[in-house]
């Protein structure tokens, strides 16, 4: 096939030999580099071949030394096909024109990927790159891909790592976020242990400092857990940087609420499909359709840009909408249902709010009305709680072997 | 009594040297055609490949003669056409029915 398609390009002619001596004919040809194709004898004295446009040049002057006769009767290949365009200017000229465009277009960057960014940080990313110089339309030999992700670095202290990598006309920005900076205390800083959270203490070990609660206490957000000012029994009072391990019981409460009357759509396999073209930012539809075409539908958009290698997308897409008809209908949610929707959702709520807490005991109650359902989650928890606060000055008085 | 002579064993001929490299060659499985300038054959009922022809002698539907150093190919068959031809090398097309060298 390869072969084929050289042979088409370079040309070639099918010739009629006429002669007593054709094998000379042949051989001489042979031997004098010109190669030939396709040989069949027709009669005695007739063969075709098929030769290069070069050879059949070269191969007429053994012709009078074989006394053999050689006439054309097939053209084939891209020489004579462009002899044939050659005076069509406007076809020249246009298809120059698009590879100019083609060409162009391919020069810009036209997509930038941004998928690869943390979610929340995308929209930050596209902006700070926008005003960096990165944005879909820019000649990709203008845009630095250092230069954009210092300035995106310099310019936001939410990112922990950034990269932007240009390849032809897509643009890809892999950034992540910067975990919040937990508040460090120095070691030799006095301070006292207070409580950030409500409960019951089950256990409290203090490392360093004074206790100031014992276990079965209740404590609420605040209370100190162990203070860093210590009085000695001889009225010494020196200040220290507490430390304690304080575990509590909580109680939390989580409510939500959920509609029990829904509206089902049953699928009436009913759909239609419309095309568009977005060239650029411009949308040209392909298709002479209503704009609602059935009572109630869905629009499922299918976007497939045109690419010419992984890395080169061009800013044309071909758009594809299909309108699927249903036909609603009201539904009623279980009590079941709601009860293990509600549930579900709670307790996915509470481990995301309180990733660290052990549950140990849960209670779950649903109230199921029309048109809502109500419920309710009441969780016992192990957390542990304490934070260094500045020492305040409040303490116990200790005696002389450091007990209260 | 005539003293009898001891039989001898027969001299073996003595290897030219365009013999030994084509055992060689044969040995590497390089093909000993190119040295001793001799034209070889791939052949299948479909087609034969001919190399290390000097030239086409005959060629008809039915029979293709080619030219080689001391030796002539004859490829018989039906519907034989001459698929590609080049200075050294002859590709054949067709129902080949035999092939065979003639020593001149």
């Amino acid at each position: 096939m390869i072969l084929g398609i050289i042979n088409y390009i370079r040309g070639s002619v099918r010739i009629e030999i006429q002669g007593a001596a054709i094998e000379r004919f042949l051989n001489l040809c042979a031997q004098n580099q010109i190669d030939f194709w396709d040989v069949r004898r027709l009669a005695p004295d007739l063969a075709q071949a098929t030769v290069r446009i070069q050879g059949f040049r070269q191969l007429r002057r053994f012709t009078r030394r074989t006394m053999c006769s050689v006439r054309i009767v097939g053209k084939k290949g891209a020489p004579f096909q462009a002899r044939r365009l050659r005076p069509r200017w406007a076809l020249w000229g246009g298809g120059a024109l698009c590879a100019l465009l083609l060409w162009t277009a391919c020069q810009m960057v036209w997509t930038i990927d941004a998928s690869r960014c943390d979610q929340s940080l995308q929209a930050e990313a596209l902006e700070l790159a926008s005003q960096a110089g990165l944005r879909p339309g820019v000649p990709a030999r203008r845009v630095d891909g250092e230069r954009v992700r210092d300035y995106i670095m310099t310019h936001s202290d939410k990112f922990s790592f950034v990269a932007v990598n240009v390849r032809g006309s897509w643009a890809q920005i892999i950034a992540q976020g910067r975990a919040p900076t937990p508040e460090m205390t120095p070691v030799d800083q006095p301070c006292d242990v207070t409580a950030d959270k409500t409960g019951v203490i089950v256990s409290i070990q203090v490392k360093a400092g004074v206790a100031m609660k014992r276990v079965g206490e209740t404590v609420v957000e605040g209370d100190i857990l162990a203070a860093g000012t210590i009085v000695s029994a001889q009225g010494e009072v020196y200040q220290v940087h507490a430390m304690a391990d304080v575990e509590l019981r909580t109680w939390r409460t989580l409510r939500s609420v959920m509609p029990t009357r829904l509206t089902a759509k049953i699928p009436t396999g009913r759909q239609k499909t419309r095309w568009a073209l977005v060239v650029g930012g411009r949308r040209f539809p392909l298709s002479l359709i209503e704009k609602e075409p059935f009572q109630w539908y869905d629009t499922f958009i299918e976007k497939k840009p045109l690419r010419l290698t992984e890395h080169t997308v061009l800013p044309i897409a071909l758009v594809r909408q299909r309108y699927v008809e249903y036909q609603p209908r009201p539904f009623t949610v279980s009590p079941e249902v709601c009860a293990q929707t509600l549930e579900r959702r709670q307790r996915e709520a509470l481990a995301q709010r309180l990733p660290e807490a052990q549950v140990a005991k849960a209670d779950f109650s649903c109230q199921y009305g029309q048109p809502f359902a109500q419920a309710a989650l009441t969780v016992e928890c192990r957390e542990k709680t304490g934070v260094l606060t500045e020492v305040s000055g409040v303490t116990r008085q200790t005696t002389e072997d450091g007990n209260d | 009594m005539s003293k009898k002579q001891k039989w001898k064993p027969p001299r073996p001929r003595e290897e030219g040297l365009k013999e030994c490299l084509a055992r060689a060659a044969d040995q590497f499985g390089v093909g000993a055609g190119a040295i001793m300038d001799m034209p070889e054959v791939q052949c299948t009922p479909r087609g034969a490949l001919l190399e290390g022809c000097h030239g086409v002698l005959e060629y008809t539907e039915q029979r293709i003669r080619a030219a080689g150093k001391d030796v002539t190919v004859q490829v018989c068959g039906m519907d034989l056409e001459l698929e590609s031809m080049s200075d050294g090398e002859m590709n054949i097309r067709g129902k080949i029915a035999s092939v065979e060298f003639i020593r001149s």
